[in-house]
C-alpha cells in the first residue's frame, strides 16, 4: 500500500516535471530582434560580391548631423534620445563593432569588447570585457554612447546613473535581424544612407548566391557541431538561419531550440550528408570525426564531407554573414559553387 | 508492506546496535532480489527506448549478435547497429556503473563521517575534477588523442589530487580527524570552484565545453569509459562491502569500535580511500551528477533500515537503477535534445526523497 503510493507519487512528480521541462524547452524562443524593417528594393546587381574584409581599410564618413536630435527605440523598448551624432562609442559585442565599421562609423568608436578582432583597425581601440563588464572601466573611457547586448546585472543602470546613454540591442537571431540592426545603428550613429547601402549590398550578394541554388534541387542535410558534447544550432539561432537560407535540412531543427544539446543517437539516426565543425579550436577535425566509434554509417563520414569552419565568421551576426553564407554554400553545394 | 514503518522504528539503542554487529548468516536478502529485478527492468527499458526508433526485435538481435557462440544473420542497417551497440548499450552500462559507484561512495562517506549530509563530493572529488578539466581546456591543449577523449584521465587526476591534499591537511601522524577532513574538503572545494569560475569567465569562448563537462552526462559515452571506471569501482566495492559490519560500528562510535578490536584509523583510511577513488573514477566519466550519492543511500535506509551489511549492496543496485532511469529520461523526455542528467536526478529524485523523509516521521538514522 505504502510502497505503491510512493511509486505513484514519484511517477506523477516525474511526469509533471518532465512535462514542464518540455513546455519550457518548446516555448519562449519567439523573440524577434525587432524595430525597423529591412528595405530590399533594388533587384540584385549581377555578380554582387559584397565582402567585409577584416584586413581592409574601413575609413569613416562624416555623420549626418541634419538627422539629429534623433529618437530611437532599442530592443528593450527604451527610447534613447541623442542630441548629436555620438563620437565616442563603446560597442560591447564583436558583431556590432563589425557593423559599425561596415557602415563607415568605425571612426566614432573608442572602445570595443575583447572579441572584436575584425577589422584590423579595431585592434587600436580600447578593449572591454563584455562578459563581466566593468562599469568603472567603461565610465573611465567617457563614451557618449554604449552599445550593449548583454547585461549580467546592473551595468546598464549604473552607466545611465553616470549619464552615459546606453543603447541595448539583442544579438540578432537571423539575417533579417542583422539587417534590421544595421539600419537601427545607422540611425543612432548618423549613417542612415551608408547603412541602407550596406544592407542592399549584403542582401544583393545573398540573392545572387540563392539564385545559384535554384537548379540545385534538394540540398544536403547537415549537422552543425558547436562542441564535442554535441551542442548544435537550431531554430531561432543565427547559424540555423544561414542553413535555412541555403535550403539545407538542419538535423537539429527537430529540437525546436536555438542551442540544443543534441542526442548522439539523433545524429547517427539523422544521417547528415555534411558535418560542419565549429569546434576546430578544441582539436576536432575531419579525421577525429571519422575516427569516432559508431559514426561510420553517417553519409558525411562515408562521403568524406566533414568541414571545419571559422566560428568567428559563421556564428557572428554582422556584415561577414555574406562571407559565411558564401563559405557554407561552397561546402554544401560543390557542384553549384566550383 | 510496512517496511517504512519498520525502518522508522529502528532506533540506535544499545539493543539495535548489538544486533547490527553480530554476524549475519547471509548478506543477501529478499530486498536484494527486489532490487535486482528493478535494476534489470530499468536497464532493459533503457536499452529498448531511445531517441532513434530502433525496433525492439532489432535491438535484441543486435545485442545477441555480439555474444559469443551466437551467430545471427545481421542484415540490419549499420546505423541501428552503431546506435545500439556503440552508443546506447555502453551508455546504459556506464550510467549504471556511475550510479552504483556514486551511491556506494555516498553511503560509505555517510557512515565514516557519521554525517547524513555527506555525499561523494564532500571532500573535493568533483571540484578537483572540474578544475583540472577547466585548466586543460583553457590552456588550449587538445582533450583527445586518437579520437579517445582524455577528459576522464584529466578529471580523475584532478579528483585524486584534490582528495590527496585534503587528506594531507587532515592527517596528523597516523590519525585523521573526521571533522578536519570535512572542513578541509569544503574549503578546498570552495577554492577550486572559485578558480574554475574565474577561468570560465576569462575564457568565454571555451565556457560551453567547460560547462557541459562540469554539468556531466552520458551523451558521448563509449565502451572505453567502462575501462576508466571498472578498475577502481570493482576493488573499491569489494573492500567496502567486506567492511559492512565494521561500518556499522564506526557509524555509531569510534571509541566503541576501538574496544571491539577494530583498527579504526586504518579502516577509516581504507574505506575513505576506496570510496574516494571510486567516486573519482565515476566523476571522471559522468561529470558532477548530484543527489545520487545522497538520496539513494538514505532512501535505502528509510526503506530497509540502516544495517550496512545489507544496505551497501542494496545501495549499489538501486544507485545503478536510479541513474540508468534518470539518464533514460534525460535523453528521452526532450528528444532529440538532451537534458543534463543532473537536473533529472534532482527534479525526480528530490520530491521522492522528500516524500520518504515525510513518511519516516522525521526519524533519520545512519
Amino acid at each position: 500500500m505504502i510502497r505503491s503510493t510512493g511509486k505513484l507519487i514519484w511517477t506523477l512528480a516525474c511526469g509533471l516535471l518532465a512535462t514542464l521541462a518540455v513546455v519550457a524547452a518548446c516555448g519562449g524562443d519567439e523573440a524577434d530582434t525587432g524595430a525597423g524593417t529591412a528595405t530590399q528594393t533594388a533587384s540584385p546587381a549581377a555578380g554582387a560580391t559584397y565582402q567585409f574584409d577584416c584586413d581592409g581599410d574601413h575609413p569613416g564618413t562624416t555623420p549626418d548631423t541634419q538627422a539629429f536630435p534623433v529618437e530611437v527605440t532599442d530592443d528593450t523598448g527604451v527610447t534613447v534620445t541623442l542630441e548629436e551624432p555620438p563620437a565616442a562609442i563603446a560597442a560591447l559585442s564583436a558583431g556590432h563593432t563589425e557593423m559599425l565599421y561596415a557602415m563607415a562609423a568605425g571612426e566614432q568608436l573608442i572602445a570595443a569588447d575583447n572579441f572584436s578582432d575584425c577589422p584590423a583597425a579595431a585592434a587600436e581601440l580600447e578593449h572591454l570585457d563584455s562578459f563581466e563588464p566593468s562599469v568603472e572601466a567603461i565610465i573611465a573611457l567617457a563614451p557618449d554612447l554604449v552599445i550593449m547586448t548583454y547585461d549580467p546585472g546592473d551595468v546598464r543602470r549604473s552607466l545611465e546613473d553616470a549619464s552615459i546613454p546606453v543603447f541595448f540591442v539583442n544579438s540578432p537571431e537571423s539575417v533579417e535581424g542583422v539587417y534590421d540592426q544595421i539600419l537601427l545603428l545607422g540611425e543612432v550613429t548618423g549613417h542612415v544612407a551608408e547603412s541602407e547601402a550596406l544592407v542592399t549590398e549584403m542582401s544583393d550578394a545573398i540573392e545572387v548566391i540563392e539564385a545559384s541554388l535554384d537548379g540545385a534541387g534538394q540540398g544536403p542535410s547537415v549537422f552543425h557541431e558547436v562542441d564535442t558534447s554535441y551542442y548544435s544550432a537550431g531554430p531561432g539561432s543565427f547559424v540555423a538561419d544561414l542553413y535555412d537560407i541555403l535550403r539545407v535540412e538542419n538535423i537539429a531543427t527537430a529540437t525546436g531550440e536555438p542551442f540544443p544539446l543534441l542526442n548522439e543517437e539523433a545524429i547517427i539516426d539523422g544521417a547528415p550528408d555534411v558535418i560542419i565543425l565549429a569546434d576546430e579550436a578544441a582539436g576536432e577535425s575531419a579525421e577525429t570525426v571519422k575516427a569516432r566509434a559508431g559514426w561510420d554509417s553517417i553519409p558525411a563520414v562515408q562521403g568524406d564531407r566533414i568541414y571545419a569552419v571559422d566560428p568567428h565568421i559563421v556564428s557572428r551576426p554582422g556584415p561577414r554573414l555574406v562571407e559565411a553564407i558564401r563559405t557554407l554554400a561552397k561546402l554544401l553545394y560543390p557542384d553549384e559553387f566550383p | 508492506v510496512n517496511f517504512l514503518r519498520r525502518a522508522a522504528q529502528v532506533e540506535f539503542t544499545g539493543g539495535a546496535s548489538s544486533s547490527m554487529t553480530t554476524p549475519l548468516r547471509s548478506p543477501f536478502r529478499l530486498c536484494h532480489l527486489f532490487g535486482v529485478v528493478v535494476l534489470v527492468a530499468v536497464g532493459l527499458l533503457a536499452l529498448a527506448v531511445g531517441t532513434a526508433s530502433v525496433p525492439l526485435e532489432a535491438t535484441v538481435r543486435i545485442v545477441l549478435s555480439h555474444l559469443p557462440f551466437i551467430e545471427l544473420d545481421n542484415d540490419l542497417p549499420e546505423a541501428w547497429r552503431d546506435i545500439i551497440w556503440t552508443n546506447r548499450l555502453p551508455r546504459v552500462l556506464v550510467a549504471g556503473l556511475a550510479g552504483a559507484t556514486l551511491a556506494l561512495a555516498g553511503a560509505t562517506y555517510q557512515g565514516v563521517f557519521r554525517n547524513p549530509l555527506a555525499d561523494p563530493y564532500l571532500i573535493g572529488v568533483a571540484t578537483g575534477a572540474n578544475l583540472a578539466v577547466t585548466i586543460v581546456v583553457v590552456s588550449g591543449s587538445s582533450l583527445s588523442t586518437h579520437s579517445v577523449s582524455l577528459v576522464p584521465f584529466v578529471a580523475f587526476t584532478g579528483a585524486v589530487a584534490s582528495v590527496a591534499v585534503v587528506y594531507g591537511v587532515a592527517r596528523v601522524g597516523n590519525t585523521v580527524s573526521v571533522a578536519t577532513l570535512i572542513l578541509a574538503g569544503v574549503a578546498l572545494s570552495a577554492l577550486s570552484t572559485a578558480i574554475t569560475s574565474y577561468l570560465m569567465i576569462k575564457n568565454t569562448s571555451n565556457s560551453l565545453t567547460i560547462f557541459s563537462t562540469v554539468l556531466g552526462g552520458f551523451n558521448a559515452t563509449r565502451w572505453i569509459d567502462l575501462a576508466w571506471v571498472l578498475p577502481y569501482a570493482v576493488p573499491a566495492a569489494v573492500v567496502i562491502l567486506a567492511h559492512g559490519r565494521i561500518l556499522n560500528v564506526l557509524s555509531l562510535d569510534e571509541e566503541q569500535a576501538q574496544y571491539l578490536g577494530v583498527n579504526v584509523e586504518r579502516t577509516k583510511l581504507l574505506l575513505l580511500g576506496a570510496a574516494s577513488l571510486a567516486a573519482a573514477a565515476a566523476v571522471s566519466v559522468s561529470g558532477t551528477i548530484g543527489f545520487v550519492g545522497l538520496i539513494v543511500p538514505h532512501a535505502v535506509r528509510l526503506a530497509w533500515g540502516p544495517d550496512n551489511r545489507q544496505l551497501l549492496l542494496m545501495t549499489i543496485i538501486l544507485g545503478a537503477a536510479f541513474l540508468i532511469g534518470a539518464d533514460l529520461l534525460a535523453r528521452y523526455v526532450d528528444r532529440p535534445s538532451e537534458i543534463p542528467v543532473g537536473i533529472i536526478t534532482a527534479i525526480c529524485g528530490v520530491p521522492f526523497f522528500l516524500y520518504l523523509l515525510r513518511r519516516s516521521g522525521g526519524a533519520v538514522h545512519l
